[in-house]
Order: structure tokens, then sequence, then C-alpha cells
């Protein structure tokens, strides 16, 4: 008996040391590459694995914080030779060399029988396809040009919230008079840009936008829109603190909640700040967009799926892509990070004021427009960016300067 | 004469370094050359080979961030190994007077270089924000008028970079200073003793100019660390305000992976390699003389 | 021959001005270097609210241990939330056959430059020299073409590759310029004797370098236990160091920030190194005391 047991032991071994390659065969796994990496954030990319599984997939989470360190690992893996089944890039042009090179998934045969011209939001279908063919999914939708605010401040000093850029300036003023730090800026590259783009929309108007944006009209700069823009933009300045150069937006964040600052500028995302900090919007802050008239800027995450050789791995990358375009675990994963659910028939019901504001606007019809990220190249963008950070940080410096190295910049790309 | 009985070993030497001289053909050389290929194309996120010449170049010199980086790299360069270089041998030579709890002290000042940047820049940008780190801290104290608030100025930002770079490598600099102090000859101080010259001028005079390769290694790993500054940067103002503290390498890395734009990121450290090239040859020049001079 | 103490005899200990300067000089200096760390270690042990209000040099009204639990143990660091000791092993097989690796070729590289001088050696030595100018993020494309085709890219062997590439400059500096700081009798006598390239290495050299061992041991570690983007790119999913666990648990561009367990995080992460420079102190010291930096 004893001998029999060791035996029978080994044998069962064996056996299923032969067999787990072909168990492994059979798990459908699926690599993939993103940057949600805070607590909210996670949660929300957890959907997706939890839908994944339940439809027989093993996800293979591969987090890297920080949006060009995850784009920059897939694109070495990809380069590699083992491409993830999955990565996360950003809505805009950043897919296009990639498609063009023959290396991702082209998609229709999902999007044809999931029908996801008739359940996307125009402008997102445009955006997530080259030629015809749709290489993205999108995914994580942001408004960009909010604009945030204590209630206990602007209560304190007999203000109501403004509509609009101009009539931001009286508010701002009062609050200066009561001695609280009117405009929080989060004094970084990246947000300094985010606000003129802002303020270019509202106060400068969507057709000078439109034709900046998208069509990289250098006449357009020259027009007295564009110019007001950006005095409107410079005006501002003069509402910040000391310490607003280098601050991260959370700790900016952090002066509107405890009630020392006024306004923010910042994208939906900044909800989850407020949240964890327990603060409930319309009762502890508002949100709103300036001239929401003009327009609310849509940006955000995309998925998109290289080509894969094995065709084990092409078939796991397959479900994945039907788990992650459907409607319903995608309204699951905006729950957890406030961004829009704008697949039509999304279930919005759930979503609180800011949230559903920021749903309501992103699928008005013909209000979104594509934020500057999205409708330009990173290298334009960046240089853009350099050029307003550079006017920014030197307020007194020529306007006249400014707008003639934007137009030169802009003719560049 | 000499060189007859040394051919086999230098064959074998030949032979033993061949490996470190074929990865530095392949991807020192090689990698290099094809990143100066990629410059001279209009590569964006990936490489394409549609040849622009030298358009890059003229993109890359006109452009004010590039420029003031340069600047940047330059003024931090000089500080931070000067300051360094002072710093680390002030406190070797302190260090070296017997002092009670030596070790303490010295643990004190390495440890900077055990911890990463990725926090410990956030830690000196929170100290240095003038609302809250140190001129706060100075005005809650009752100095009303004290402002300390340089890495919101434009001009001075820089120098906040070198005091937390300082803070992270003059440790390294101290231990090599004070192993360099600590093996100087018996005989050289028993001598200094009978002459009974002061202290000071047995440092300045004799010490210092024995130990005077320490400096050289030191200062050759240093210029290393300031042409690839890159994490305390980003960690710290992350270039601002503005382009106040950019740097070569911040830019590079930016055009390779955040702007898409390889074609410029390579011509920048093909440009960056250049220089380079202009301060290690005559280095390498001296190094060679040295060693004839050894030989002979 | 070398000596460890510094001036010898016996120092009558006056406590005179100068003394007392000196140590005015090491304490205020210690504060200096002490302020990050300080300001790290009561940060970490504050809750949220506390960093809210923005005191950072305030020292914690209830203080509490959960950040450095959560850090150790919880912290989601994307969808896993186990936070960093999942790559506490990985760290480790990473760094020790990294140092190990790049201090053999290092001393081999140094010993055949500096004592047999090759023909091609200068050249090699100053185009290796060069190289260490080159950002390693601009190399990154054809390396990684490279390792790919040897089969490497994405794993431990890939990983420890590509440490030992990118250090060996620094490594061959450090070994080319201690040796030839010994003195040379003892390697031509060696010759003399009919010893070859290898033999006199194993036999002289190899015992002399214990010093320079040490500290080319701490440098190497160090900088590869703290890697980044090395092992970011190549070392495979599986093989992630703590690096990239702590990163993600700092680097949000979009998500709330916790400040304390993301000070708590770095400590716990420099405390490999910390712990190295501590056991090792004397040594590294006494290493570079014998002659080991010089020329």
């Amino acid at each position: 008996m004893h001998r029999n047991w060791k035996a029978s032991a080994a044998m069962a071994i064996a056996l299923v040391a032969f067999a787990s390659p072909y168990a492994a065969a059979q798990e459908k796994k699926a690599e993939v590459i993103h940057f949600l990496t805070s607590a909210s954030e996670s949660a929300a990319i957890g959907e997706f694995a939890k839908a994944f599984a339940e439809r027989g997939g093993t996800w293979v989470d591969s987090a890297v914080a920080g949006g060009s360190n995850a784009k920059s690992t897939a694109i070495n893996r990809i380069a590699g030779g083992t491409p993830p089944a999955a990565a996360m890039f950003n809505l805009g042009p950043e897919f296009v060399e990639l498609a063009q090179g023959g290396l991702l998934r082209g998609m229709n045969d999902i999007a044809d029988a999931n029908d996801w011209h008739d359940k996307l939001p125009e402008a997102l279908a445009a955006a997530a396809q080259l030629d015809g063919e749709f290489y993205v999914v999108p995914t994580a939708l942001n408004g960009q040009n909010f604009m945030w605010y204590s209630k206990a401040v602007l209560t304190e000093v007999g203000a109501e919230e403004p509509k609009s850029w101009d009539e931001l300036f009286g508010v701002l003023d009062k609050v200066k008079a009561a001695g609280k730090i009117p405009f929080a800026m989060a004094g970084q590259k990246g947000w300094e840009s985010q606000l003129f783009w802002a303020v270019l929309l509202g106060n400068g108007g969507r057709d000078v936008y439109l034709k900046i944006t998208a069509e990289r009209d250098l006449e357009a700069t020259k027009s007295p829109e564009f110019r007001k823009a950006v005095e409107t933009f410079l005006r501002l300045t003069a509402y910040t603190d000391a310490g607003a150069p280098g601050r991260n937006w959370n700790d900016t964040a952090n002066l509107v909640i405890t009630d020392q600052a006024a306004f923010m500028q910042m994208g939906t995302w900044a909800r989850g700040e407020f949240n964890s900090a327990g603060e409930k919007p319309e009762v502890d802050y508002g949100c709103t967009i300036l001239d929401l008239d003009q327009g609310y800027q849509l940006q955000g995450g995309v998925f998109l799926y290289p080509k894969l050789s094995d065709a084990d791995a092409a078939e796991a990358q397959k479900l994945l892509i039907e788990t992650m375009s459907d409607p319903a675990v995608q309204a699951k994963f905006a729950s957890h990070n406030g961004s829009v659910p704008f697949w039509k028939g999304a279930d919005r019901s759930n979503l609180d004021a800011c949230v559903s504001k920021s749903a309501e606007w992103a699928t008005k019809p013909g209000l979104a427009v594509a934020s500057q990220a999205v409708a330009m190249s990173p290298t334009l963008n960046g240089a853009l960016t350099d050029l307003v950070s550079t006017l920014w940080n030197a307020p007194t410096s020529s306007v006249d300067t400014f707008i003639e190295n934007f137009g030169a910049a802009l003719q560049s790309e | 004469m000499a060189s007859v009985r040394w051919r086999p070993g230098k064959a074998a030497a030949a032979l033993a370094l061949l490996p470190t001289a074929v990865v530095v053909l392949l991807l020192f050389v090689g990698g290099t050359g094809w990143a100066a290929l990629v410059s001279l194309t209009s590569s964006k996120m990936l490489a394409n080979w549609n040849f622009v010449g030298f358009d890059q170049y003229a993109a890359l010199f006109s452009n004010p961030r590039w420029l003031k980086s340069l600047a940047n790299m330059l003024i931090f360069g000089v500080c931070f190994i000067s300051t360094s270089l002072i710093v680390g041998f002030l406190l070797a030579i302190f260090l070296d007077q017997r002092i009670r709890g030596e070790s303490i002290f010295r643990t004190i000042y390495l440890y900077s270089y055990a911890t990463s940047f990725i926090v410990a820049g956030l830690v000196w940008r929170w100290i240095f924000n003038p609302t809250l780190g140190i001129q706060d801290a100075v005005r809650d104290l009752g100095f009303e008028t004290f402002t300390f608030d340089w890495i919101v100025d434009q001009r001075l930002a820089i120098f906040t970079i070198v005091i937390a770079a300082v803070w992270h490598g003059a440790g390294l600099v101290m231990v090599i200073a004070l192993a360099g102090i600590r093996g100087v000859d018996a005989e050289i101080w028993k001598a200094l003793k009978v002459d009974g010259i002061p202290a000071w001028r047995a440092y300045l005079f004799v010490i210092l100019p024995t130990v005077r390769t320490s400096i050289v290694t030191a200062v050759v790993l240093m210029m290393i660390g300031v042409v690839r500054l890159y994490d305390v940067v980003v960690a710290m103002t992350n270039g601002g305000p503005g382009s106040a503290t950019e740097v070569p390498a911040k830019f590079i890395v930016d055009n390779l992976f955040e702007r898409q734009n390889i074609a410029l990121a390579t011509a920048a450290s093909t440009s960056l390699l250049a220089l380079m090239l202009c301060l290690i040859v005559p280095y390498l020049i001296w190094q060679r003389a040295k060693g004839r001079r050894a030989d002979a | 021959m070398t000596v460890m103490q510094g001036p010898q005899g016996p120092r009558p200990q006056t406590f005179s001005a100068a003394r007392f300067g000196i140590y005015v000089f090491l304490v205020v200096a210690a504060l200096f270097f002490l302020m990050p760390l300080y300001v790290m270690i009561i940060t970490s042990l504050k809750p949220m609210a506390e960093i809210r209000e923005g005191a950072i040099f305030a020292l914690p009204l209830a203080p509490t241990l959960e950040p450095w639990a959560k850090a150790w143990s919880s912290a989601c660091t994307g969808l896993q939330c186990d936070g960093l000791n999942v790559g506490f092993m990985n760290s480790v097989i990473i760094t020790v056959p990294s140092v190990v690796i790049s201090i053999l070729f290092g001393m081999i590289n140094g010993y055949a430059l500096s004592l047999w001088r090759p023909a091609y050696g200068n050249w090699l030595f100053g185009v290796l020299m060069l190289g260490a100018f080159v950002p390693v993020q601009v190399l990154f494309y054809p390396l990684v073409r490279m390792v790919a085709t040897l089969g490497l890219f994405g794993s431990l062997p890939g990983i420890v590759l590509v440490q030992v590439i990118f250090s060996l400059p620094v490594m061959t500096l450090l070994f080319r310029n201690y040796y030839a700081s010994l003195p040379i009798e003892l390697f031509k006598a060696a010759r003399v004797d009919g010893a070859g390239f290898w033999r006199t290495w194993f036999a002289i050299m190899l015992p002399l370098s214990g010093p320079m061992l040490i500290v080319a041991c701490i440098l190497k570690a160090t900088n590869t236990w703290n890697d980044y983007v090395l092992g970011l790119i190549f070392a495979g999913r599986d093989n992630l160091p703590m690096t990239v666990q702590l990163n993600n648990i700092v680097n949000s561009t979009m998500g709330e920030r916790e400040y304390n367990m993301e000070m708590a995080a770095t400590l716990l992460t420099a405390l490999v190194p910390l712990a190295i420079y501590f056991v090792s102190g004397r040594w590294f010291v006494r290493g570079i005391a014998a002659g080991a930096v010089k020329g």
C-alpha cells in the first residue's frame, strides 16, 4: 500500500506537470498595460478584470504609473516582440503611427457585430478610427475645462456661481478682498496649458478654438478673439498665491477643500480628491464650466490592441475587446473613477451631481469638442505647452511675441 | 625589449577585453550611430527613414527650451561640482580629526545617497515651497518678512536643484575624500608634526595635492551625474517654473516618450555627445601622457 | 605602509575654539542632511487629515503606523493591492547577480587596461567613458532589439545583462585607477616569474582588490536597487523590481495622493541600501583608504 501510494502520487504529479502547459493554453490569458494606479482608478480597472474573469478569461495586470512610462513600456514591448494583449493610451492621434505600421489589430469585425457606430457619440467614433477601421476602444472619458469651487468661500463673500470667465473676475476680486486665495493654481506646465485652452474655448470662443486645434489656421491666432483670450489668461495670474509654481494639483485641490481658496480649474478627475476628503458635491464644493455654451472639452484614455501572433492569445484578446467595449462593463468602470459613461444606453442614474453634469454635457449633441491633446499631436502640443508655460510664468512679457511664436509653432507641425 | 616579453600577456588582455569591446561596438557605437541617423529623419513615435538633413538640429538650436537646458547644465554643473567638492572635503577633513561619534556622522552624511529621488524630490519640493516649507516655518516663528522662495523664482530655481543634488551626492564625495586622506602615508604625517606646520597649512598644501587623483575621480563621477541629471529635476520642479530648470537629459527623455518626437530627441543627445567629446578628449590625452610617463 | 587612522600619537584633547567650531560645523551639516528624512518620517506617521493642514515640520498629533503597514502589504499598485513586498524578492534577485557580474567585468577590464595596455586599450576606454554620458533612454530601442534577438527580452537574464552593460563604464574606471595606483613592482615581479595574464590576476591582483571591491559593491548595489527605468522595460512582468511598485504607488497623474503611505513606501525601499552602508560603512572608508581611488 505504502509503495503504491508513492507511485500513484508520482504519476499524478507527472500527469499534472505534463497537462499544465495544455491547461494554461486553455486559460484565456490577456496582459493589459495601463496607468490607472490610484485607489479609485484601480477599483475602476478592476471592473474590467472581473468581467473578463466572468467570461472565462484571465486578466494579467501590468500597471505602470505615469502615462508616458506606460506608453513607452508598451511601445518597447511591441518592438521587443512580446506585445501585451492591450495597452492604454490617450484619446487622440497617438495610435496612428502604430496603426500605420501595421502593429495594431483592427476591430471592425467586433465593431460591426456590436454596432459601435450607433452606440458611440460621433466625435468619439471618428477619433477611434483610421481610414475607416476601428483601432481603439474609448474608455475613460473626462471633461477637461471644469471649474471647481468652495461653497463656503463663495457664501462667505456673498457671491453666486459665475457663468462666464468675464463674470469670474468680479467674484475673484471679492475673494481677494476677503483675504482668501481667489484662484488656486497647480503651477506645472501641463495644467498651465490646460488652463490656457479652457480660457481660449470659453472666453475666445468655440469658433477660434476649432480653427486653431482642428485646422491649424494661422489667421485665427491673429484674430481679436485670440488676443482677448490671451489677455484674460494673463489676468488670472494676479489672483494666484505665492506657492503655486510647482505645486501638485492634489495639493492645489486641497486648498479648495480646506476652504483656503475659492476656485480651481481642473478636469473631472479632481472629483476623486474631493471625494477622498469626504466632501459632497453641491454641498461642500461646486463644479461648473464657464461659458458652457462654447463647449465641453473632451479627453480621455483609450485601449489599443497590438497584433498577436499566437492563436490562443489572439482568441483571448478578442474576448478581452468584447468585454472592455461592453457598455454595461464600461459603466461600472466609470462609476469608480468619475469618468463619463458615454455609450448609448449606459445607466446614468447612480452618478453624483458633478459626474452626471459631466455626462449630460459630454453627450449633448454639438457641445463636446476635442481637447487640444485629442486634436493635435503630442509634439505640437508639447511645443505650444512650452510657450504657454513660459508666458504664464513671465506675465509681463509681450503678448505680441507670444502670439507670433504661437503661430509659428502651429505652422511647424 | 620589454614589449617582446609582454606579447602573449597582451594578447590575453586583448582577449579578456573582447566582450566589453563587443558591447561597446554594438551598443555604444552602434546605438549612438543609430540615434545619430534617426536625428536626420522626421521620425515621431517610431523610427522612419524619411531623411530631412539637418532640419532637426536647426529646430533644436532655435528652441529656447533646449538653449535654456544647456545653460542650466553649465550653471548646475559648476555649482554642484564645486559645492560638493568643498562640502565633501570639509566634512572629510573635519571627520578626520578624531571626532566622537564619527560613524554616526558618516552614516548621516551618506544615507541620502541611498534614498531614491522619486519621493525625496517631493519632500524637497515641499521644503522649498514658500507656503508649506521653510519660509512658512520661519515666518511662523515670528520673522514676518523672511523670504525663501527660490523655487518659484525663474532665476533662482536652479539653485534649489543644486542644493538638493548636493544633499544627495556630497556624502559620496566625503567618503572618497576621507579615504584618500586616511590613505596618506604615516611618514608624511610624522614629517608634518616634526616640522610643526599648522593643521590647515598641512591639509591645504600637502595632503590635498597627495589625494589629487581622488579628486579627479570624484569629479569625473560627478560630471557623469551632471550630464545625466534627470530624476532630481523631475521630482522637484519638473523643469519649472516655466522652463527655468529644464536640463538636457529631461529634454531628451520628454521628446523620446511624452512628446513622441524621437528625431528631435536623438538630435539633442547627439549634440550633447559632441559636446562631451570636446571635454573627454583632452582628459584622455592627459591620461595617455601620464601613462607614458609611468612607463618610462 | 598605509595607515587607517590618520595622524599618529596621542593628541591632547584640548577643547579649543577650533574644535568647538568643527563640532558646530558637523552638527549643522548633519541637520541639513537629516531635514528631509525628518519630514519623511513624521509625514509617514500622520493621518491624511493632518497632512492636508499643510504644516510639514509639525510633529504628528495622532501618530499612526497604518501607512507603513499599508505600504508594505496593501497599497494598490494597479490591480494588485499587495503593497511593496511583491517586488522585494525581485529586487534582490536582480541586484545580486548584477553586482557580482558587473564587478567581475570591471575588475578584469580595469586590470587589463591599466597593467597590460593592449593595443586598442586606450580607444576602448575612451569610447566606453563617452558611453557613460549618453542617457540610457536614447539607447533603448536598439538595445531592446538586440536583447530580443538574443531571446532574453523581458526575462531575468535580460535585465541582469542590461544592468551589467550600463555599469561597464564606471566599474572599469574605478578598477583601472585602483590597479594603476598599486605598486608596479608586485606586478612586474609576478611576470618575471613567468605568470601570464590570468595567473597574475588570480594570484596577485585579486587578493589585493579587497578594498575597491567593497566600494564598487556598495555603489553598484545602491544604483541597481534604486533603478527604475531599466527594470521597467527589460525585466519582464514577472521580475519587476520594488521601484516599479514604488513608482506606481507614488506617481499617479490623475488619481488622489496618499502622501503618508508614499513616504513610508520610500523609507521602506531605502532600508536595504541603508543597511548595506551601515554594515559596511567602516570597510567603505577603509576600502578607499588603501589607495583605491588614487589615480
